[in-house]
């Protein structure tokens, strides 16, 4: 058996396996955004990892995003930027497949195309310059389609907020990257880190804003992660978007404080 | 996941976008309008970094209804206010929105915002969806929630890229007052305005 022949069985058994894990995750309620003894039961673990990967951003990840901000000029930076949001097509298209959305799937494809070609190997985006939109849809946000819940909320070690949902979601994904096919591990390892250095160092101003705005920095993050994933599977948001959807009553109609 | 930093990051912007709407204008009208009038105010190179903020913050006060967004932002926690605590968290509320967004104004004014369309929601409430379109990066979609006091129609909710700011800011505030009550939270809001620096992480929750 090739070794291509063997990750692609083997992703197969992967996938089946999360399957079943799913279910019970499905049972195991929903994150609801806003409502922290709901969504985040596991608090008192998540917080913890929630600082270690706080600390290992600051000491280690953003200096080095700094230093790379500062070297590589904004258009080289936009080059990687491009090239590595096309190693996602497969991903983004087999999850438009499992969605049913074929109008999505066509755009993604099309992209890939587009940019692989006359955007030279991925690193311009002709796409975005000729107005195709850009889907974004991962295995979490299928999972949810499919009426799968979030599950508790869960910060992982230096990959940071998820729910059980996306943590399938994120397995079954990267599985389906484009460079695993081809590239052995040592380059596609340092690929990696050169992925997560340019993405970091397009939020540098972003996230310093953030922590510096909040008053509860781990709240905050938890909120927004689990309102912008509740809102990517319910196409609120995004390339697929379909307007109109009535947003939480709860949220502006709080029960307890109807009487004035 | 990034974009969300993102969204919440220029939510000022948009925030700060709502001033005197004429009774007979539509949603739409009065957040195209308004939006349009802070990117002026954003744009002009007359205006100094202070001299935008309080031009911004007095469309703020004007458009947008602190009673409401304060009381949604409490929820559950609401009636555990005295009427004093109360007026004074609408007044901290305030000042912290305005100093901590406040001092990222001058990252903006390059963008373009088009009113895509808006929604009637359950007990007449109306939210204008928006397209804010960046010199870099992607587009972001931006919606107002507005609802109606007398014939003015007023902001009380800001959603960047699906994170509304209401929740958002009660789920912040939402494990200092289950800790600590009113008063825990107050004290956490004036030393925050105050300083202008992050606040302390909280020691890992109680539950």
């Amino acid at each position: 058996m090739t070794p291509m022949q063997w990750k692609a069985r083997g992703r197969v058994a992967l996938v089946g396996g999360l399957a079943a894990a799913l279910i019970a995750a499905a049972t195991a309620g929903p994150a609801a955004a806003g409502d922290s003894a709901k969504s985040d039961p596991w608090a008192s673990l998540n917080r913890p990892i929630f600082r270690f990967n706080d600390a290992l951003d600051r000491y280690a990840l953003e200096p080095v995003a700094k230093g790379y901000d500062y070297v590589l000029p904004d258009l080289v930076q936009g080059w990687v930027t491009n090239f590595f949001a096309n190693l996602w097509f497969p991903v983004t298209f087999t999850n438009c497949v499992l969605q049913a959305k074929p109008h999505e799937a066509t755009q993604s494809l099309a992209r890939f195309m587009l940019n692989t070609t006359v955007g030279l190997g991925g690193f311009g985006d002709p796409a975005t310059k000729l107005k195709v939109p850009s889907p974004s849809e991962d295995f979490g946000q299928t999972l949810g389609y499919w009426g799968v819940g979030p599950g508790p909320y869960l910060v992982l070690p230096l990959f940071g907020p998820s729910d059980i949902r996306d943590t399938v979601g994120r397995v079954v994904d990267s599985a389906n990257r484009v460079w695993p096919y081809f590239v052995p591990w040592y380059v596609s390892s340092s690929e990696g880190v050169l992925e997560i250095i340019n993405t970091r160092a397009r939020y540098l101003e972003n996230v310093k804003d953030l922590r510096e705005s909040s008053v509860d920095y781990y709240a905050s993050v938890r909120d927004a992660y689990l309102q912008r994933r509740a809102a990517l599977v319910e196409d609120r948001v995004g390339a697929s978007e379909k307007p109109g959807q009535a947003a939480d009553d709860e949220l502006y109609y709080p029960s307890d404080t109807e009487s004035e | 996941m990034k974009s969300l930093v993102l969204s919440l990051a220029l939510l000022l912007v948009p925030l700060a976008g709502m001033t005197a709407a004429a009774a007979t204008e539509t949603p739409e009208q009065f957040v195209e309008r308004t939006s349009n009038e802070v990117l002026v105010i954003l744009r002009d190179p007359a205006l100094g970094h202070d001299a935008k903020i309080t031009k911004l913050e007095a469309m703020l006060d004007e458009r947008s209804d602190f009673e409401t967004i304060s009381r949604l932002v409490l929820a559950v926690h609401y009636r555990q206010f005295n009427d004093a605590q109360k007026k004074e968290f609408v007044a901290l509320l305030h000042r912290y929105l305005t100093t901590t967004y406040g001092h990222q104004i001058d990252n903006y004014g390059n963008e373009i915002v088009t009113v895509t369309g808006g929604r009637p929601e359950a007990r007449g409430d109306y939210t204008v969806r928006t397209t804010l379109k960046r010199k870099t990066g992607a587009d972001l979609s931006v919606e107002y929630r507005l609802r109606k006091s007398g014939d003015q129609w007023l902001l009380i909710d800001v959603i960047g890229e699906g994170i509304s700011l209401v929740s958002n800011l009660r789920s912040q505030f939402g494990e200092i007052l289950g800790a600590g009550g009113p008063e825990k939270l107050l004290k956490v809001l004036r030393e925050k305005n105050a300083s202008g620096t992050p606040a302390k992480l909280p020691a890992a929750g109680k539950s």
